[in-house]
């Protein structure tokens, strides 16, 4: 008994000084990618680690001069997981930059650590606006987007191209949906939109009917959702022949993260907004598509998560490259200096808050070589988190929620 | 509300109510018979949900596709009762936590295997078609799952008021240490309405499918609905099933389409009401 306790003990101090003599060791740059790898969100967290993947082969073991260690935590898509990985990363393996985390909540848990911790952190696919706005802090930038940033757009294009005026939305009963709302009502009522009637839903209601049985009439229905919800609307949308009624237009997430496949030949014509589309064709795009086809097999198709997650890691290690070192203002100061030419989504920069100014594609579902994809059909250049409102009026308004922005276009908030 | 909307919210409601007789009747028979409120039941409907739909997609039959279904969940349930449940019959306490166990590990196994991403049923054109029902069109499969789920109450009606097993079961239900005494097979009795149960409820799993998308958390749903239904129509009950799923349904319905963000409230209303004044549900009998 006596000789295992020293072997344990001498085992332990041995890892102990391996430790030390790793983290004082600074020829190694250490990036922590979370996401949620399991779970019901892992396909979130999948197409993450694909896209990371897919960067580290392309920047090689060495860069800058540092050796280049990733490192992937697995947040199962819960916020109190994603703190307890965040510490594990700070204060046990040495990170010193975080990419991730994906999902609303745990991007929310995610920036409260690192506001705490100091680590620089490049959210990716989380997109709760007030990370990057009314609770920014120095260390924390992004690679992805806002809830409300595809959305001005998107309200802009729908009354202005497709002329409609009155829009019943149908909505998952949450913040991210309010903020896409949000962003869709100042888009649609600047552009000559009437009014956007809302009926929200909780969370996980599998049966649509009864909401579809009492749909008010309008020019389109908006499904503000996605997932398990957004599938069953859109399944018994079409069961009920609502489709010939009304043209079902769809949040950012709606034809464009996961359910399409699933959603088949019937999703044809469906439009949406967001700041990628893997039906690009651009070189930059293809570029990345094929590389990402090879690595991973052309089953999977890469989507914005995995473009956010790869863009994230370069952005990381850009910011190293930049730098020239790896001390922590150094590389945060460069971070949120990010110019990023030749992503496969298109050119882009981060606005002085640390969110990225970047092109918005209103995608149409439409088959191509066999496959159904989202294709961009037009281009808004250069949109911020703010749209095209003045940053700190944008912030000084109210967050977005249940029932603000208000549904009536000719209310007094929107002749600002 | 127009006579239209009526018409739709109740046939809505109908269909809804049809589904869940399916899912409550097995529950509350299993809950009669051995006092076991199986909270794996919607695991089983996960189980058979996601294995059927495998079946109709790689062999384009719809039938064979809630049979294999309904079968797997039936395997599971039978060998859950058998392996597990048999060892700590009479603890009531042990017997809730393993089912709640089962659930789980099969929840989770099925999220290993068919991994977080939700699924839909390839169905038929013709099943999605409009049918007339007179008062207004609706989809054909939706109708079909209502007759169904009728003629499931009838055959159940009959076995269980014309036949040796069906007075076997009403026995156990009614006066369980006095019907074992009277030479009835009881291992045999327990694991055949056990199985039957879960094969209701795996069949469920795949006919739910045809419009309720299917994937994790959608089993706790389910089996909150069922145990909504049963604790209305009162436990052990099979006439209870059928008006608590009913009511469940048309409460349900008109709830979500008028106050949608209101409708769980409404649905747990009633069950809250039945609790604290009738505790032994509509049609239960008290102990």
């Amino acid at each position: 008994m006596k000789t295992l306790k020293t072997i344990a003990i001498g085992s332990a101090s041995a890892l102990a000084v391996a430790a030390t003599v790793n983290a004082q060791a600074d020829d190694t740059l250490r990036v922590g990618v979370i996401g949620p790898t399991s779970g019901v969100f892992s396909f979130f967290g999948e197409q993450q680690r694909m896209g990371v993947e897919l960067a580290i082969e392309e920047l090689g073991d060495e860069v800058a001069g540092y050796n280049l260690e990733v490192e992937f935590y697995d947040s199962q898509g819960d916020a109190e997981v994603t703190v307890d990985q965040l510490r594990a990363m700070d204060s046990r393996d040495d990170v010193d930059i975080v990419v991730g985390p994906v999902l609303g909540g745990t991007g929310l848990a995610g920036l409260e650590w690192a506001s705490g911790s100091g680590v620089p952190t490049v959210i990716s696919y989380s997109a709760p606006e007030d990370i990057t706005m009314r609770d920014r802090v120095e260390n924390v930038v992004r690679a992805g987007w806002t809830g409300a940033q595809p959305m001005f757009a998107f309200g802009e294009y729908v009354a202005e191209e497709l002329g409609h005026e009155d829009i019943v939305m149908v909505g998952q009963d949450y913040a991210f949906p309010y903020d896409q709302l949000g962003g869709f009502m100042r888009g649609f009522c600047a552009a000559g939109g009437n009014s956007v009637e809302r009926i929200w839903h909780p969370t996980d209601t599998a049966d649509y009917s009864s909401i579809l049985a009492t749909l008010p009439q309008g020019d389109a229905v908006l499904y503000n959702g996605a997932g398990s919800d957004g599938l069953a609307f859109f399944e018994q949308y079409r069961d009920f022949g609502m489709h010939e009624r009304m043209p079902l237009l769809g949040g950012s997430n709606f034809y464009a993260v996961g359910d399409l496949p699933e959603m088949g030949e019937a999703a044809k014509g469906g439009v949406s907004a967001l700041q990628y589309a893997e039906g690009l064709e651009t070189d930059n795009f293809i570029a990345f598509r094929d590389a990402f086809w090879e690595m991973h097999g052309e089953d999977t198709m890469p989507l914005a998560p995995a473009e956010h997650g790869y863009v994230a890691l370069k952005m990381a290690v850009g910011a190293v490259d930049e730098s020239g070192s790896l001390d922590r203002d150094a590389i945060i100061s460069a971070l949120r200096d990010t110019e990023m030419e030749d992503a496969p989504r298109g050119p882009f920069h981060l606005d002085e808050y640390g969110n990225p100014v970047q092109n918005i594609y209103i995608n149409e579902v439409k088959e191509v070589d066999g496959r159904l994809k989202n294709v961009p059909i037009k281009t808004y250049e250069e949109v911020s988190q703010f749209g095209p409102y003045d940053a700190e009026e944008y912030m000084a308004s109210e967050p977005y929620s249940r029932d603000f922005p208000p549904s009536d276009c000719s209310d007094d908030f929107y002749q600002q | 509300m127009t006579l239209d909307t009526f018409y739709f919210l109740s046939l809505n409601g109908l269909t809804l109510a049809a589904l869940l007789f399916l899912m409550a009747t097995g529950l509350t028979l299993a809950f009669g018979l051995m006092r076991v409120v199986n909270l794996a039941h919607g695991a089983f409907y996960l189980l058979g949900g996601y294995v059927g739909v495998q079946v109709v997609q790689e062999t384009d039959s719809l039938m064979l596709g809630i049979l294999v279904g309904g079968l797997v969940a039936m395997a599971g349930g039978v060998l859950m009762e058998r392996l597990l449940l048999q060892r700590v019959r009479g603890l009531d306490l042990s017997e809730a936590l393993l089912t709640i166990a089962v659930g789980m590990i099969i929840a989770d196994g099925l999220l290993a295997i068919y991994g977080g991403s939700s699924i839909s049923l390839p169905l038929p054109a013709e099943l999605r078609m409009p049918m007339d029902l007179g008062v207004m069109m609706y989809p054909t499969f939706r109708v079909y799952i209502m007759i169904g789920a009728l003629a499931l109450g009838a055959v159940l009606w009959v076995v269980m008021t014309r036949t040796r097993i069906g007075a076997a079961i009403r026995a156990g239900v009614d006066d369980r240490e006095t019907a074992m005494t009277q030479g009835i097979n009881v291992p045999l009795l327990f694991a055949g309405v056990f199985g039957a149960a879960s094969f209701l409820a795996g069949a469920a799993g795949v006919i739910g499918t045809s419009y309720m998308s299917l994937g994790q958390g959608l089993d706790v749903r389910v089996l909150m609905l069922s145990l909504v239904v049963i604790i209305i129509g009162g436990m052990g009950s099979l006439k209870g099933a059928a008006v608590g799923a009913l009511i469940t349904g048309m409460v349900y319905s008109f709830a979500s389409g008028y106050l949608p963000q209101f409708a769980l409230f409404f649905l747990f209303l009633p069950m809250t009401l039945i609790l604290v004044f009738r505790p032994q549900g509509l049609f239960g009998r008290t102990t």
